[in-house]
């Protein structure tokens, strides 16, 4: 008897989990206001351009690294990560200011962050989960690199539509936080001149060991 | 006394060698990613919010402005001009020793023999995580990693592959440590210390690294010689560097002020650790 209505019940459950999937499917895979499908299909690029190859050619590797860069030009949001990085030190900047760091800040950003591509070696990602609430989201993932589980959390906020990260936290150190420290750090010593002085020098030395 | 005691150490290591040569194109990874690109979807439950309750949770659940909910906390530093010098003194022997020794090294040893040799290392240290594990009333994780052991050991020849987790679907729990055991029982960090040689620290991580090392095998292997000790503490290091090489170069590169950058990534990390922030251990569906 129990095992009877069990069955039925399980059949009942079934029927529904195909409805809901047949109709979840199509909107899942093309909304672009799910937040976990856009760093999903994000990531994915970023995969797909890494083991492109007809781009590992050493004479393609500038080529390589401006796609990567494009895909996580979409996927993160450095006018948000620039304000949150300067709390305290945001409100009194000028436009221009603002401007001329958030560029700065964004070439740092992808020289920690994007400076390993060349060592790609078959990492795999896996998504464990999304948490949505109103504007912002959390998109909890990891980072399979020889055979240790490294777990990265995404931090997004909604912006005319499109969901994009202004903050990743790796192993709970967070991006924005860390140099939030490193930025105040410099600002109360040397003003905020000082800051960007620092910031273009350390972004040019990057950038000349790269050549 | 001390170079026989070496020269054991030596022939361990070519055993060892002899062994990893032997079955070749290592056991350590069973997890090829196949023709498809290696992103897995975990169907593991949405809504589980116990587990998350953190600093990043209260942020979603916050209604108030965006900015609130960001902790500017840091640890206290009153040593820190001794620390900076130390600082430099292990970024020096990063950048001259062990950078050049891990680079020939890594040319010397494929990547999968080098991580069947982390895979021993960490089997040997089985006894540090299930003590803290219990410690800090983790049965099931304390019960995982005797599991792993026993299979690791025996399957996975001497622990050089993860047997466990490739044929068992037994996959390391979060590695637990004394630091993070004290910090369970309401210790907080203390202040920073950046140690030579061995790297940063606070107080309390300091005192659970002395304890974690009376649970290591590889400290009565040594016996109270220090040279031995060195030895071992020196082959896993550079091993591990072999497999982490640039990652250090990167961050330094891109500090705007690498030791303190580096204080707070270690404080970051660990306070992550000490309350299992991290969602290891929640394996992909497959």
């Amino acid at each position: 008897m129990i095992g009877r209505t069990g069955s039925k019940k399980r059949i009942i459950w079934l029927l529904t989990a195909v409805v809901l999937l047949a109709w979840g499917l199509p909107l899942g895979s093309s909304a672009a206001n799910d937040p976990l499908s856009q760093v999903k299909n994000a990531v994915q690029e970023v995969l797909r351009i890494l083991q492109d190859e007809q781009l590992l050619a050493p004479d393609m590797k500038e080529e390589r690294k401006k796609q990567v860069e494009a895909v996580v030009d979409t996927m993160f949001d450095f006018a948000k990560m620039s304000k949150h990085a300067l709390v305290g030190y945001w409100d009194e900047r000028t436009p221009e200011e603002r401007k001329r760091f958030e560029s700065l800040f964004a070439r740092l950003v992808k020289q920690r962050y994007i400076g390993k591509i060349d060592n790609y070696t078959g990492q795999e990602v896996v998504f464990k989960r999304q948490r949505v609430k109103g504007d912002r989201a959390l998109i909890y993932t990891s980072l399979i690199d020889k055979g240790i589980e490294i777990p990265i959390t995404y931090k997004l906020l909604k912006k005319e539509g499109e969901w994009r990260a202004f903050d990743m936290k790796i192993e709970n150190v967070s991006l924005v936080a860390n140099y939030r420290q490193d930025f105040s750090r410099i600002i109360k010593k040397d003003g905020f001149d000082g800051l960007i002085a620092r910031m273009r020098e350390k972004v040019a030395e990057v950038e000349a060991d790269g050549k | 006394m001390g170079t026989g005691n070496g020269k054991i150490a030596a022939g361990c290591l070519l055993l060892l060698l002899l062994i990893l040569a032997a079955v070749d194109d290592g056991p350590c990874f069973a997890n090829e990613a196949g023709g498809d690109l290696p992103i897995v979807l975990s169907s593991s439950g949405q809504d589980d919010e116990a587990e998350f309750a953190d600093e990043d949770e209260a942020w979603l659940m916050d209604d108030e402005g965006e900015m609130d909910g960001e902790s500017q906390a840091s640890i206290a530093d009153p040593l820190e001009s001794l620390n900076r010098i130390f600082f430099r003194f292990n970024d020096r022997l990063y950048f001259w020793v062990v950078k050049p020794m891990a680079t020939v090294y890594a040319n010397i040893l494929a990547e999968d023999i080098r991580i069947c040799i982390r895979n021993f290392f960490s089997n040997l240290s089985v006894p540090v995580r299930v003590v803290n594990n219990i410690l800090q009333g983790k049965m099931n994780a304390s019960g995982i990693e005797l599991a792993r052991f026993a299979v690791n050991s025996t399957v996975g020849i001497v622990g050089l592959a993860d047997a466990a987790k490739d044929g068992f679907g037994l996959a390391p729990p979060p590695e637990e440590d004394l630091g993070q055991t004290l910090g369970v029982y309401g210790i907080g960090p203390g202040i920073y210390l950046n140690w030579p040689v061995l790297g940063p620290s606070t107080t309390r991580d300091t005192v659970g690294m002395v304890g974690d090392a009376f649970l290591e095998p590889l400290t009565y292997v040594a016996d109270g010689r220090l040279e031995t000790a060195a030895a071992f503490y020196a082959a896993e290091e550079l091993n591990h560097a072999s497999l982490t090489l640039g990652d250090y170069e990167l961050f330094i590169k891109t500090s705007l002020d690498p030791y303190s950058a580096m204080r707070d990534v270690y404080y970051q990390y660990r306070q992550g650790r000490v309350n299992d922030l991290s969602v290891q251990g929640d394996g992909p569906a497959k």
